[in-house]
């Protein structure tokens, strides 16, 4: 996959891919490791993930397990993070909560890119009445408010953990596909894409060669953010009993679990962990989409 | 002629965390008055951070002058406190910008940009200076003056809107008009338009104007002096005849070489200067133009001519280490 | 200008008929009805007594009569009835509106003064340590959950500290005034807005850079403006314009928190009903408040779109 070398005309085009002597992603990653705060970002999520990974192999305390002898129980060596309110390990639910909250973060986003490139993609390169169609479609999807989509997407196909990353995977694609039609509508006028075009090259190869590769990095950016997002959606729906159902562990829903006074105020070590695990986690991945900008296109606006 | 601007050794750098660019090298030059200058030279080579660096337009960080003066009645423009400089600008000197599209605010109409000037350095009433306002318009050919003063620039044609913007640069009769190359942006012939336009002005109100253009065709139409600049440095000047008769510096000569002439040229094809303008993000060792020269010597690579300009006979004066005949 | 603003409203039209269509497809299409609800939360009933309730509910006619009924009635204005409660859809959510027009609207004018102030500041002032903490604290802003937010503060500023009511919106059986209504109002109100805060700082600091660095700027400072003149006069004007569109949009998030929101602090609002009358499957209800809300999101947008053409004289003079 050959990135196209910028021709005069193309000065638009972010000066990063003046490739003089060095190529476009050595560049950006050398950019990208001068982002303190991403570079930050992205220990955290690395450690964030590689715990939630590993941890549940060698824990020998179950996320399921109920222990009526051991309700309420304040943080302790056999513990770390006491039990909740009905004996259960919240370390342990803790942890295991952190792979399904990633796994939907993750996985929505792949799904929801993927919907947003084509669409954006077919919309910005035929133009027309599709573009006008697929445009519009957008636009009143963005109006709605986005957690009442989903709130009722995912109770008409029944709440669980699949279900939510359907049905964040299959609404969130708008702003991908803003961004991708913006990039395609810009690139396809320019000089290099005659050139091919009078060169004979089909129109497929065109678009996912010469196109596509030009035109990633805001899409990239986008769906950093948009794992933050999806994140934040699914701690939502979980919280309000609407997400991953209980047994299954997942930071919102943890938080959902505490919802009485008394918990709240009694245990708190039952909930403040899963916050605080959910405000690091879309933290560090808000700040290495961050960095992934600057690095990636200083002059892009998003 | 009285002088009315004498610019000595202007540096002006760029640093970004990314890199440090050498824009302008040590530029000096005297305006008289009543005398147009033009400064050419291709994209990048620093003439338009030249001109605006003179009232301190240019966005400091992360530019900044390094050294340098430019007297201007009196007063040293690089250095004179901020207040000082902004009864200056559009007042005793005023611009003409580059792009009519951008240059405008746009949801301010014409007739409140034009009498900003008016009120802020003459403090005239707003009736007052609407009544200039439209005697400006009137001058530079705009049709219905009155209506249009309460129109928004994006219901005026390019050319129309280059107008505007030079009435704005002459409305509180400003001694020196700095114009950074007001015609690009618009076709041949509305070109052929401002550039009378500006000519009549002149004759008119006696401006002096320092000219930017890359653009040797519109020079030769209206300047009285010209410099040639190179990777921030002035390579050649001279009057404007002088030079096209007689250019000195390989440059300069590349520069008149690659315009198409009229004059039957047996289909040959068009000269040009090979290579590309330097980026400079160092000081060079020897002369920036060195690389595409094609009368190049040893000592070019060696020692930078660039760094002092010669008088080679009476107003001729070159950066370069042949005695070009 | 005019003619702008009729095609906008004649667009709407064949969107709000659309999005009846969708809302009732939706509603009806999800597992289970009202009747299992019903069943499963009450004594069990005899299986003769399930086709009645049905019948009587009106649920056993087929999805395109039902949907033509439900049109029907709408147009005469009736929201229709609960099924659970029986009482009239409009007269819930009647009762219920207020409260979330209180906590969504003050929360608007919060956020938008703040964030709008902070942002121009910080944005004036770039590179300084104000501008280096807000754009941390928006980070942080818009990487905690609104609930987790809105927990964190009753714990702190009710439950460790008694200083506010811990929920609801007014202290029960006691009628005590603005005053008792405002104290129940902070909490939530500082939930739901540090988001929205934070959003606005970001949009209006992006903007007013943008417009700092244009080519106008350059040109206003070239006629020897006062820098005041500049900023005020020239920046401003065009900062500010793209925030209009900002807070139009604005409206359908902040029912998003504050569907969030009212759930954590039990305010009775059209959240709280919303969550209900799902779980519950209560459809009259849902579809009655999808069907305000869309009205209420479209009318908004509209709203925008006309105070926008009303400022930007391009579009004014189209």
């Amino acid at each position: 996959m050959k990135l196209l070398r910028k021709n005069q005309e193309s000065k638009n085009l972010s000066n990063s891919y003046l490739l003089k002597g060095e190529s476009f992603f050595v560049k950006s990653f050398k950019r990208f490791r001068k982002h303190k705060l991403a570079m930050f970002g992205l220990i955290m999520l690395g450690i964030v993930i590689i715990l939630s990974l590993i941890i549940p192999l060698f824990n020998s305390l179950s996320a399921f397990e109920l222990n009526f002898s051991e309700v309420g129980q304040r943080p302790s060596w056999k513990h770390p993070l006491g039990t909740d309110n009905i004996g259960r390990d919240v370390f342990a639910r803790l942890i295991l909560g952190g792979r399904v909250s990633l796994a939907v973060g993750f996985v929505s986003v792949l799904i929801s890119t993927s919907i947003g490139i084509i669409l954006g993609g077919i919309a910005g390169y035929k133009g027309g009445i599709v573009d006008n169609i697929i445009m519009r479609l957008t636009d009143t999807m963005m109006c709605f408010p986005y957690l009442v989509i989903i709130i009722v997407m995912v109770a008409v196909l029944g709440p669980s953990l699949y279900n939510t990353i359907l049905a964040i995977g299959l609404l969130s694609w708008t702003g991908t596909a803003r961004i991708t039609r913006g990039q395609f509508l810009y690139l396809r006028e320019l000089q290099f894409i005659e050139a091919d075009i009078s060169l004979g090259i089909r129109e497929g190869k065109i678009i996912f060669f010469h196109i596509l590769p030009n035109a990633f990095s805001p899409i990239i950016v986008s769906a950093t953010f948009n794992m933050a997002n999806a994140i934040l959606m699914e701690a939502g729906l979980s919280y309000l009993g609407l997400g991953v159902q209980v047994p299954t562990p997942s930071w919102g829903n943890m938080l959902g679990d505490a919802q009485s006074v008394t918990i709240l105020e009694i245990m708190p070590w039952m909930w403040i962990p899963a916050g605080a695990m959910i405000a690091i986690t879309v933290l560090s991945v808000n700040f290495i989409g961050d960095g992934l900008r600057d690095a990636l296109d200083p002059k892009m606006k998003l | 002629m009285p002088v009315l601007l004498k610019v000595k050794n202007l540096k002006v750098h760029f640093e970004t965390y990314e890199e440090y660019i050498y824009a302008v090298n040590g530029i000096s030059y005297t305006l008289n008055s009543g005398e147009t200058i033009g400064i050419v030279g291709e994209s990048g080579c620093g003439k338009t951070v030249s001109i605006m660096s003179l009232l301190r337009l240019i966005d400091m960080p992360p530019g900044k002058i390094v050294s340098g003066t430019a007297i201007f009645e009196g007063k040293d423009l690089l250095s004179i406190p901020q207040k000082e400089l902004q009864k200056i600008r559009g007042n005793k000197i005023g611009v003409i910008f580059q792009d009519p599209m951008t240059a405008f605010n746009q949801v301010m109409t014409i007739g409140d940009q034009l009498i900003e000037g008016l009120i802020e350095h003459k403090g005239m009433s707003k009736k007052k200076a609407l009544e200039e306002a439209k005697r400006l318009l009137d001058i530079v050919g705009i049709a219905n003056p009155r209506e249009r003063l309460r129109d928004y620039p994006f219901q005026f044609s390019g050319g129309m809107r280059q107008r505007v913007m030079i009435a704005i640069g002459l409305i509180c009769q400003p001694k020196i008009i700095i114009a950074d190359e007001p015609t690009t942006a618009l076709d041949v012939t509305i070109q052929a338009q401002i550039i009378d336009l500006i000519k009549q002005i002149r004759e008119e109100f006696g401006t002096s104007i320092i000219w930017v253009t890359h653009d040797l065709g519109v020079v030769a139409g209206i300047a009285d002096k010209v410099m040639v600049i190179y990777g921030g440095y002035i390579i050649e000047e001279a009057p404007v005849d002088m030079l096209y008769n007689n250019p000195k510096h390989p440059y300069t000569r590349g520069l008149l070489a690659s315009l198409p002439k009229i004059e039957g040229n047996d289909r040959k094809r068009l000269d040009y200067i090979s290579g590309q303008p330097p980026y400079l993000n160092k000081l060079p060792k020897g002369c920036p133009f060195e690389p595409r020269c094609s009368y190049r010597i040893e000592k070019c690579a060696q020692e930078n001519p660039m760094l002092t300009i010669r008088n080679i006979e009476g107003n001729h004066r070159v950066a370069c280490w042949l005695g070009l005949e | 200008m005019w003619k702008y603003i009729i095609r906008r409203l004649l667009i709407s039209i064949p969107v709000l008929l659309g999005i009846t269509l969708v809302i009732f497809l939706l509603a009806n299409l999800m597992p289970g009805d009202v009747v299992d609800f019903m069943m499963s939360s009450e004594a069990p009933m005899s299986k003769d007594l399930i086709p009645q309730l049905r019948e009587s509910l009106g649920l056993d006619q087929s999805i395109p009569i039902r949907y033509v009924l439900w049109l029907k009635e709408l147009l005469k204005g009736n929201l229709g009835y609960s099924y659970l409660t029986y009482a009239r859809v409009g007269s819930l959510i009647a009762k219920r509106i207020l409260p979330t027009l209180e906590l969504m609207g003050i929360s608007l004018l919060i956020s938008v003064v703040v964030g709008v102030l902070l942002g121009i500041i910080t944005a004036l002032k770039q590179y300084s340590l104000l501008d280096y903490i807000l754009t941390v604290l928006g980070f942080l802003g818009r990487s905690i959950p609104i609930f987790f937010i809105g927990m964190l503060l009753i714990y702190f500023f009710a439950l460790r500290i008694p200083i506010f009511p811990v929920a609801g919106m007014i202290t029960a059986g006691a009628n005590r005034g603005i005053t008792d209504n405002i104290w129940h109002l902070i909490l939530p109100l500082t939930s739901l807005s540090i988001l929205r805060i934070a959003e606005f700082l970001r949009y209006s600091r992006a903007s007013m850079l943008e417009v700092l660095h244009s080519d106008f700027i350059w040109m206003a400072r070239s006629k020897g403006l006062k820098e005041k003149w500049v900023i005020f006069r020239h920046a401003f004007g065009n900062a500010l314009i793209p925030i209009i569109t900002l807070l139009g949009l604005n409206i359908p998030v902040l029912f998003s928190g504050a569907i969030i929101i009212e759930t954590v602090f039990q305010w009775p609002g059209l959240g709280t009903l919303f969550i209900f009358s799902i779980n519950q499957r209560d459809y009259p209800v849902l579809m009655g408040l999808s069907l305000i809300l869309s009205i209420i999101v479209l009318l908004s947008n509209l709203l925008t779109d006309i105070i926008y053409s009303f400022v930007d004289p391009r579009i004014k003079y189209e």
